[in-house]
């Protein structure tokens, strides 16, 4: 292949993205031809996806702190036989257990009792009774597996698939590849509870070296959702409009003068879809409204569950007018001591994850429900998802350390097997047994971006002069779990 | 040049390679002076030109690679911040030093350090001073980048990269439109407008536009600033009949002899709202 050859097909592969080209000068793909420059009007014009999706929106459940999924959804009968002795090196096999607790004795809280649930017969504990009436809902990857064992890389990884900040999150690719079904809101929104943005912060929903037109938006509690989205106080409604209509008097003027000019039209337009967002952003998130029936169903009426169904709720407003990605990170219930503010159990599980595991139990059984019974579930993918699991044995004697070897997550929502679960871990829950079946961040993002129409080796972007794609160098689509 | 961080086989080639030999030689021959060569350009007939669309050019060069025109530019975050400070008369232009943390949501008491809604990633600076310096001064924390200036495409910080973006979103018009940061700091161009115009409508009106755009204002422009200050005192006196009586007022005023409230409320959301407009955000 010649040089030439070889940059017109680099220019083309670019272009593949989301089946549609986006037109005129694109950052990281560099000038196209001036047809498509309309398009260029605005970056997050709706894209068709590759192929058919199966979804429409994903609804992205972080738990934050690594729950041990060996408490929930990972019955190892013999871990609670096995428990109180050492870890048979067997199991030992293959890993670095350099995490700050070294590796103690196996661990089984005498708090958990186990049961088979719904059609499927998919095991609970005790933690999320409500969650295991949706048993027949949910699509387990019992062999979960990732990389490293501190919170803040983990988490980076989760959400961009590298271990240090700089690269889009998995949001970001979809804002990019499909952009927005919305214009009057964010088509990639982050929410939390707790009275503070997650620690790891934005890096988590950074747009990486896509244009930050593509990171998500977070969303803060309350009823203002977005930053700067109420006029000045001493504004009345009347001066705003005769004040945007000056604006757009004096940029027509202006616009006369460069008239192919794009770019100017479209600040002007950005004006009249800030002045929508500013009503529309606040009745999208405003659960007032919301039946009592339906707010019981969230949680609402408990004071643990409170502040993450409150989030849950709007999650499920969000994605009924059209958002793409909601983000979604665990905080914690006001009040708690600062032990309990994530799953991160070192010491103490029971007393912490009978915290955690009660705030999002009822919640999340009553998003799915909700969404289910609202006909939403076929077109939204709901992903249960943390940076790692815990281990098998015990730290402190009464927590668990972290475990990045072999862990459950779970997805639920369109093209997926319901009531079905993929892969397992050891006899005692510490690796994933079939190293085959194992199910990296990456192979993840892949199913996701697959679900959502689009080729995790199609959806690329040049960034200084390589042609980057969401799952880096990695991921396959894990085809076993689609319907 | 369009690919300046790529001069290797997967760049692309310069449109005007004599210029650039040119520029480079003289470069050369004037001791490597970056102020000689800024000088040269900036003072040449061709950077002087006005930027207006030609027909004939969009015609036989639609993307405007031999640069017949100059390439419209957006201002960059910072120099948005920047050139709103500088313009309303508050920019501290102090050099060095450690980095400050300005208000995110509104400006507060003076002195009193609070944090951003519990927010202990950014605690306000304490001395005012601090608040207007150059947005170089601003703290840059990657988990929680400074919301003024966020969503204007600046250099992330977990990246190398060396060129910007430029996105046009809805989120930008919020900040500038919105934010009760920047209206202040329009409420202080008022304010300096008013002392160094005199009492005169169109002394005032021009003085605005010299301010912002080192230009008068258009016949045009003219009228519809007019029709706009008539229209909004309108819709102020409206406001306060009904009960509402507290206004914006310009900052700074060293003359309230003649002092009209509602009228110099309208006044400020004229220079807000022009603050606002294209001719500022771009450099054309």
């Amino acid at each position: 292949m010649s040089n030439d050859q070889r940059r017109a097909f680099l220019r083309q592969a670019g272009l593949g993205l989301g089946g549609a080209a986006l037109g005129g000068f694109i950052p990281g793909i560099g000038h196209v031809s001036a047809a498509t420059a309309a398009e260029l009007l605005d970056p997050l014009a709706p894209k068709a996806p590759q192929f058919p999706a199966k979804i429409k929106s994903v609804i992205w459940l972080h738990q934050n702190g690594a729950p041990s999924t060996l408490d929930l959804y990972d019955f190892k009968p013999d871990l609670q036989k096995l428990a109180g002795q050492p870890v048979p090196a067997s199991f030992l096999k293959g890993i670095k257990t350099s995490t700050q607790g070294g590796v103690g004795k196996l661990y089984a809280s005498n708090q958990r009792t186990w049961k088979q649930h719904g059609d499927s017969g998919a095991w609970f504990s005790n933690l999320l009774p409500n969650l295991a009436t949706q048993a027949d809902k949910l699509t387990f990857i019992k062999s979960s597996t990732t990389v490293g064992a501190t919170h803040d890389i983990s988490i980076l990884k989760l959400n961009t698939g590298d271990l240090n900040p700089g690269r889009p999150s998995l949001g970001a690719w979809i804002n990019y590849a499909l952009g927005s079904a919305n214009p009057d809101l964010p088509s990639y929104v982050v929410l939390y509870n707790g009275d503070r943005e997650p620690s790891a912060g934005s890096v988590n929903w950074s747009s990486g070296f896509l244009p930050a037109v593509y990171q998500g938006t977070a969303f803060r509690p309350g009823d203002s959702p977005i930053l700067y989205l109420e006029r000045p106080e001493l504004r009345n409604a009347v001066q705003q409009r005769t004040s945007l209509d000056l604006l757009k008097r004096l940029n027509l003027i202006g616009a006369d003068r460069y008239p192919h000019d794009t770019e100017l039209k479209a600040r002007l337009q950005s004006y009249e879809l800030a002045d929508r967002m500013q009503a529309a952003a606040p009745a999208a998130v405003d659960i007032s409204k919301e039946s009592a029936a339906t707010k019981e169903l969230y949680g609402l009426n408990d004071k643990t569950s409170q502040s993450y169904g409150e989030v849950l709720l709007r999650a499920r407003r969000l994605v009924e007018h059209g958002v793409r990605f909601v983000q979604v990170v665990s905080g914690f219930p006001e009040g708690v001591e600062t032990d309990r503010q994530s799953w991160d159990a070192h010491s103490e599980l029971d007393a912490n994850h009978a915290v955690m595991a009660r705030m999002v139990d009822k919640p999340i059984a009553g998003l799915l429900h909700d969404l289910k019974e609202r006909g939403l579930l076929d077109s939204t993918l709901v992903v249960w998802t943390s940076e790692f699991g815990r281990t098998s044995w015990g730290e402190s004697g009464t927590g668990r350390d972290h475990n990045p070897w072999g862990y459950t997550q779970w997805m639920a929502g369109g093209g997926l097997k319901a009531g079905f679960t993929y892969g397992e871990t050891d006899e005692v829950g510490l690796q994933v047994a079939d190293k085959d079946k194992a199910v990296d961040t990456y192979d993840l993002h892949a199913t996701v971006l697959h679900l959502m129409g689009l080729d995790h080796l199609k959806t690329t972007f040049i960034h200084n002069g390589r042609s980057e794609r969401p799952t880096v160098v990695y991921g396959k689509v894990i085809k076993e779990i689609l319907a | 040049m369009p690919t300046v961080a790529d001069f290797g086989r997967a760049g692309q080639k310069p449109t005007n390679p004599e210029l650039l030999d040119h520029l480079a030689s003289r470069f050369v021959a004037n001791g490597w002076s970056v102020k000689k060569l800024h000088r040269e350009i900036l003072l040449s007939a061709t950077y002087r030109q006005a930027s207006d669309e030609r027909a004939e050019v969009v015609k036989v060069d639609p993307e405007n690679k031999l640069l017949a025109v100059y390439p419209r530019k957006r201002l960059e975050a910072e120099v948005i911040r920047d050139s709103l400070l500088y313009a309303s008369g508050l920019l501290v232009d102090k050099v060095g030093g450690p980095s400050v943390f300005p208000p995110v949501l509104k400006v507060g008491d003076v002195g009193k350090s609070q944090d951003f809604n519990g927010n202990r990633a950014w605690t306000v600076s304490e001395n005012k001073e601090d608040w207007h310096r150059r947005s170089i001064y601003v703290f840059t924390r990657r988990s929680f980048p400074y919301p003024i200036t966020q969503n204007f495409d600046p250099a992330n910080p977990n990246n190398p990269h060396h060129k910007r973006d430029v996105t046009t979103t809805p989120l930008q018009a919020l900040t500038l439109f919105n934010s009760e940061v920047v209206f202040d700091w329009s409420q202080a161009l008022a304010g300096r407008v008013i002392n160094e115009a005199g009492p005169s409508e169109d002394a005032q009106l021009s003085r605005v536009y010299e301010i912002l755009f080192a230009r008068d204002p258009s016949k045009a422009e003219r009228a519809a600033l007019k029709q706009f200050l008539a229209d909004q005192q309108i819709a102020i006196r409206q406001r306060v009949a009904s009960g509402k009586f507290e206004v914006a007022v310009p900052q700074g005023l060293k003359d309230t002899k003649n002092y009209d409230p509602v009228r110099s409320a309208a006044f400020v959301d004229l220079v807000h709202t022009v603050a606002n407009s294209n001719s500022f955000a771009y450099r054309f």
